[in-house]
């Protein structure tokens, strides 16, 4: 079970969905249409309170203005966390949202518990990763999860609305991740970040290589936990297993 | 009417599995597909058709932006204006598109069209484009910024022509601490504008608000009726003037034969062929990149596409096809300008892998015979 709310924030209007009860979790979501409350979000919501809003410009909404970049997130985020007056939430994020919470971290880290990271982006990588701005969206969604329907998204024979919903997600990812699908400065700001931090990846990644998150997890300081079956997005392909993990993560810093 | 000379410059070769094996004829077909040495007597010949326009009494011939393609070999549209300044007497030289969002530096754009209406002694019609999408991964550019740059580059460019320098530009997009073009246009204020559309009402309304002319390319007719009629409407009722045909032009396909419309149909089916099944081979994701468009578009561009899969590919004549005897192009050349009020036509001889014998026959036959016969009121001044 879970409800929806708008709360006014500086940079705009957050909509936030939250569910459960416990101590607060910062769930941010990832790429391609996939904000909404699913299977892994009630798994969660056993043990804490969950609170899960949609980046601003995903969602069905077109790009803001005032995005420039990753960091725009970081600051509306530290102001939703104020707002709701979220004392050192677990933040988990999942790739793109896995992006922002390594921000949010680097910035604020005072502000959260510790973070766990599916398959999280934003690191150069030495080898190119794979360009989904020119891919076909149901390719598109073969990179991102094994349990995502492609078809449905392909815009001659599936669902129109479905489609512009992913499309307009890419949008804003667009303009976060056109240039370089990473930020150069991730580098040298990492040691910011200074709370205990979880990385796990799917075995079935097709988007980054194994060697992507091992260098992610150094650069971080970070545990990394592989998870069989899996592919990119790891909560959406093994909600279980993902919530699972993040409880375990969890107890280890209640100790 | 006006008559301009359409060119997109294609490149003739391209591989006949150029969908299965590369996915596109743009930004990934690889170069290595181009033969320079081929790619000089094309130019030749290209810049010749355009030139003999000129001969035989267009108003004006026509270049174009593309970028990384075998679609349109012109990606420097201001390099060809320059081979047509000494090749040409008396037609303009419409340059359908800049991409102006496409330039880190839109003054470029300024300086170098200032450069073209100075040398050519005022004969440059300066076209503005956004560039489609494809232009955007080819060029490393974030599409969502396109319409802001589009914009923003337009104003500042008009205004780098038309008030004294220095002056200081400090906007969303581009900054410049000293704006101060030389040289400057000979056209006064400043060379006319026009602007494509693919039926925004941002831009229609935009383009009506400037009073600038819309030059459709690949439009069908029952659309462009709708992208005039927005236009008019917005000119009468939002900004007070009435809009006549010479805010309105758009492309066709002519084809000329003595012997009549099948003989002609059949003559230039393989070439339209191969520009709709090789040269146009577009996909949606390079065609309008995440954040080209509002969603609401891309919507659109989505119905757009699934008719075109169902219609055979893009609409290469508005109207009745120009295609047959000269008698039969002049009368519906006629009527298809009649039919959406329209005051220009962009005539597109050359089509995908046509060659250069069968463009200038086609060409001969509409000066001799096409021409003469036309109602040439001039209606840009």
């Amino acid at each position: 079970m879970s409800e929806t709310f708008s709360i006014d924030l500086p940079s705009q209007p957050a909509r936030v969905q939250r569910g459960g009860e416990g101590p607060p979790l910062l769930l941010l979501h990832s790429e391609a249409n996939t904000s909404a409350w699913s299977e892994f979000h009630d798994r969660l919501a056993a043990n804490f309170e969950v609170f899960a809003p949609i980046h601003p410009g995903f969602g069905g909404e077109e790009t803001p203005d005032w995005l420039v970049d990753m960091s725009d997130l970081a600051f509306h985020y530290k102001d939703l966390l104020k707002s709701l007056e979220l004392d050192r939430p677990l933040v988990v994020g999942t790739s793109i949202g896995a992006w922002i919470a390594s921000d949010l971290a680097i910035h604020f880290s005072s502000l959260i518990k510790g973070m766990v990271l599916f398959g999280p982006i934003g690191l150069r990588s030495p080898e190119p990763l794979p360009d989904l701005f020119i891919k076909q969206l149901p390719e598109v969604l073969g990179y991102l999860a094994n349990s995502l329907d492609g078809s449905q998204v392909d815009p001659m024979t599936g669902d129109a609305d479905l489609a512009t919903a992913v499309w307009t997600d890419l949008a804003t990812q667009a303009r976060l991740m056109w240039k370089r699908n990473y930020d150069p400065r991730l580098r040298g700001r990492a040691h910011h970040a200074d709370c205990p931090i979880m990385v796990a990846v799917g075995d079935q990644d097709r988007l980054t290589p194994l060697s992507y998150a091992e260098a992610y997890a150094e650069l971080f300081d970070a545990s990394l936990t592989t998870i069989t079956g899996a592919g990119h997005l790891v909560p959406l392909d093994d909600p279980a297993a993902a919530a699972a993990l993040v409880n375990s993560f969890y107890l280890t810093l209640e100790k | 009417m006006e008559l301009f000379a359409f060119h997109l410059m294609p490149y003739p070769n391209i591989d006949p599995e150029v969908r299965e094996k590369y996915s596109s004829a743009w930004v990934v077909y690889p170069n290595s597909e181009y033969d320079p040495v081929l790619g000089q007597s094309l130019y030749s010949e290209y810049l010749d058709q355009l030139a003999f326009a000129d001969q035989i009494g267009f108003d004006a011939v026509v270049v174009n932006e593309h970028h990384q393609n075998a679609y349109g070999l012109m990606p420097s549209p201001n390099i060809m204006a320059s081979a047509l300044i000494s090749r040409t007497k008396n037609a303009k030289i419409a340059i359908l598109g800049n991409g102006i969002a496409l330039r880190d530096n839109p003054l470029r754009v300024a300086e170098e069209v200032a450069m073209l209406d100075v040398m050519s002694g005022g004969r440059v019609l300066s076209g503005f484009v956004r560039g489609i999408g494809a232009e955007y991964h080819s060029m490393g550019l974030d599409p969502t910024r396109s319409r802001s740059r589009f914009f923003e580059a337009h104003d500042l460019i008009i205004k780098a022509w038309t008030e004294p320098g220095p002056f200081e530009w400090d906007g969303d997009n581009f900054q410049f601490r000293y704006v101060n073009v030389w040289p400057r246009p000979l056209q006064q204020p400043h060379p006319p504008i026009f602007v494509p559309s693919q039926g925004s009402s941002e831009t229609l309304k935009w383009a009506a608000q400037h009073r600038y002319p819309l030059a459709c390319t690949f439009v069908p007719m029952e659309r462009l009726k709708q992208f005039y009629d927005r236009y008019r409407q917005y000119a009468s009722e939002d900004f007070g003037y009435e809009a006549g045909p010479e805010k309105f032009g758009f492309t066709s396909i002519v084809y000329v034969h003595p012997d009549g419309e099948e003989a002609a149909a059949a003559e230039i089916e393989p070439h339209i062929k191969y520009f709709k099944e090789r040269a146009f081979t577009l996909p949606l994701p390079t065609f309008f990149p995440p954040g080209y468009t509002a969603p609401e578009s891309y919507k659109t561009r989505i119905e757009i596409a699934r008719e075109l899969a169902n219609t055979g590919g893009p609409t290469l004549t508005a109207g009745e096809p120009l295609i047959g005897t000269p008698e039969q192009v002049g009368e519906r050349l006629e009527r298809n300008l009649a039919a959406c009020g329209a005051g220009t036509l962009m005539a597109q001889f050359q089509v995908g892998d046509m060659p250069h014998g069968k463009v200038m026959r086609s060409m001969e036959l509409f000066a001799n015979e096409v021409m003469p016969y036309l109602s040439r009121d001039k209606v840009i001044s």
